[in-house]
């Protein structure tokens, strides 16, 4: 009887459904759903613009100005006769790249730091999180504004001075995982089994927050979007005529008044890319939550 | 449960465990000293806070953050491990199994490969395939059903019991030649964990296994172990054959603790509650660690700390009482073979 019992394996009701960093789904829901498929939609925008029949995004036709949908330009021109269609892809990609550099580099600074000070704890930790402290305290834009001044670096320089100062943020979230993570035997199992230190941290510990690292990435990327479009309406990000989403509003901001179209069209896409993001954020947490 | 005697393969000498801090010495285990022979499942038991999973890790070579191995050595194989104040090391030659084996396993790894990659990480050059199919073998040891179909099933699929046979199977896998067991069966169902325990003996009899055998159920270590270790309040207080130390208990403690257990409340009338707790770590004073509950406390278990001394060959009790007339009639004097 006991026999029977014990070598039957446990399933839920279902097909197995993998719990804990076993590849586990989250539910998304249709918001989920929508949210993701406009993210995704934007990535591959991103990644296949330069093959799109499109027309030369920075070419102007100055006798084709504020022009109305038509065959030639499916979302009319703006200001300048640029083709807005175009523009609008392009500065989706560049938009795009450049938050994703921002998250890269937050990423690759603050989850394998964060992870090792809530491992290791002890002096690192101490050190580590002064540092942490430090950089939180300086203010983004003054920062960027600074680093555009001193350095011009351009938007990859930009974004990679956001980087840093994101990877505070992220330190912090997976430190605090590890810390819960760490705590579990099976860390000292895996030990046991003769795992360096490393394979811990890469076997053990990080499918056990890859979920929050996921939860991250997806809000900061919101963030940096709105940042990045922030820094080129101020002229320290993107450089015009170059279009990414904060470029097109600074270039057509004076059109509110006459054409509202010109500066609605990448306000409403950006709008809605952060909206995605943060949603699927919301949804990443809530199913960490729930656990 | 006779085994041959073999040779010693675990010595744990004048172990210290204290407290990581820099400038005191808090000790939460002091001076332990056994050894385990080949092929022998020897039992350490004491109430919560005496000191035995610390022992059983310090053994292991897997102390927790925040302690550190003071003094002593612990010897495996006739070779020195962990002698290094700071070392945190695992040691080779010992496996642990853990109390819980809910959280013992890496959720996100297959069954197979956590095997598998305890084979591989102490045995480097053993290939992914081989290694693979040495873990399905080990699986099948630990008496895992349809074990090459359950090798690819994550540890949410396994219940309990499974999980500790799986557990059992990890620290099996590169073949050490001691296991310490650190409560194994106390996270699960009486009915499952007797499956266990016949699952540990029946490893320390094919495989010659030493088994350190941690635990705080009486009744348990009394059924499986060869010997007895008795631990309070960080030191071992006696320590002979099973028998020894169930029929003929000599330190006042465990005769306490035999009166405690509900087969001697069946019969004694009434469940005996012993007065009292383990001191904390710190407030050990001088004397007799044991006297502030002892019913046989007199001037001198405040004053001298006794020291562990055979009562007969193999038998070691720390108890100034014992030995003396009024106590004797307790106990035939038997001289035994021991360690």
């Amino acid at each position: 009887m006991t026999e029977v019992l014990e070598t039957e394996p446990v399933r839920a009701a279902g097909p197995a459904e993998p719990t804990a960093g076993a590849g586990r789904r989250v539910r998304l829901g249709w918001p989920g759903t929508l949210a993701l498929g406009f993210v995704l939609i934007c990535l591959l925008i991103a990644l296949l613009v330069p093959f799109l029949p499109l027309a030369e995004p920075n070419e102007q036709d100055l006798g084709d100005t504020l022009a109305r949908y038509s065959a030639d330009h499916l979302l009319g021109t703006d200001q300048l006769g640029r083709d807005l269609l175009a523009r609008l892809l392009w500065a989706i990609r560049t938009s795009l790249f450049a938050g994703l550099t921002a998250i890269v580099v937050a990423t690759l600074i603050g989850l394998p730091t964060g992870m090792l000070a809530g491992y290791r704890r002890g002096w690192f930790d101490t050190v580590s999180a002064r540092i942490a402290d430090v950089v939180l305290t300086v203010p983004a834009l003054v920062l960027l504004l600074t680093v555009h001044t001193a350095l011009r670096t351009g938007i990859t320089g930009q974004m990679v001075t956001l980087g840093v100062i994101f990877a505070p943020r992220i330190y912090r979230v997976m430190r605090a995982e590890t810390i819960r993570v760490a705590t579990m035997p099976y860390l000292l199992a895996g030990r046991m089994s003769g795992c360096s230190h490393v394979r811990i941290l890469w076997r053990y510990l990080l499918p056990g927050i890859r979920a929050q690292v996921r939860v991250q990435v997806s809000y900061l990327l919101g963030l940096s979007l709105l940042i990045e479009a922030g820094i080129s309406f101020l002229g320290v990000g993107v450089e015009s005529p170059d279009a990414s989403l904060g470029t097109m509003l600074s270039g057509a901001a004076a059109m509110l008044a006459s054409d509202a179209r010109v500066v609605l069209i990448p306000a409403a896409v950006l709008s809605l890319l952060i909206l995605s993001l943060n949603v699927i954020g919301d949804i990443e947490s809530e199913g960490e939550r729930r656990g | 449960m006779a085994s041959e005697p073999g040779q010693t393969v675990l010595t744990v000498d004048n172990v210290t465990v204290e407290l990581d801090r820099p400038h005191e010495s808090t000790p939460l285990v002091t001076d332990v000293s056994f050894a385990v022979r080949r092929g022998e499942m020897v039992g350490m038991v004491g109430e919560s806070g005496s000191g035995k999973s610390l022992t059983a890790s310090a053994v292991a070579g897997l102390l927790p953050r925040g302690v550190r191995l003071a003094r002593g050595a612990v010897e495996i194989d006739g070779r020195a491990a962990g002698t290094d104040a700071t070392a945190r090391t695992r040691h080779d030659g010992v496996a642990m199994v853990f109390q819980n084996p809910m959280t013992s396993l890496n959720p996100s790894m297959r069954v197979g490969d956590q095997v598998a990659e305890a084979i591989r990480l102490r045995r480097p050059g053993t290939s992914r395939r081989d290694a693979r199919r040495e873990a399905v073998e080990v699986l099948e040891r630990v008496e895992i059903t349809r074990p090459a179909e359950r090798a690819r099933q994550y540890p949410f699929e396994f219940s309990g019991g499974m999980r500790q046979r799986v557990m059992i199977a990890i620290s099996i896998a590169h073949r050490p030649s001691v296991l310490v067991a650190d409560e194994p069966t106390t996270a699960l169902d009486v009915t499952v964990q007797r499956g266990v325990m016949d699952l540990l003996d029946r490893l320390r009899a094919d495989m010659g296994l030493a088994v350190l055998l941690v635990s705080h159920d009486l009744a348990l270590v009394g059924e499986r172990c060869d010997r007895l270790l008795v631990m309070y309040a960080g030191e071992l207080v006696e320590q002979g054959e099973t028998e020894n130390v169930l029929r003929r208990p000599l330190h006042p403690y465990v005769r306490a603790l035999q009166r405690c257990t509900p087969e001697h409340a069946i019969a004694a009338g009434g469940l005996y509650s012993l007065p009292g707790r383990v001191p904390q770590a710190g407030e050990v004073r001088t004397g007799c660690r044991f006297a502030a509950r002892c019913e046989l406390r007199t001037a001198e278990c405040d004053e001298t700390h006794p020291t562990l001394d055979a009562y007969a060959p193999g038998h070691l009790v720390r108890c100034v009482h014992v030995g003396r007339p009024e106590q004797d009639h307790h106990h035939e004097r038997r001289a035994e073979g021991g360690v």
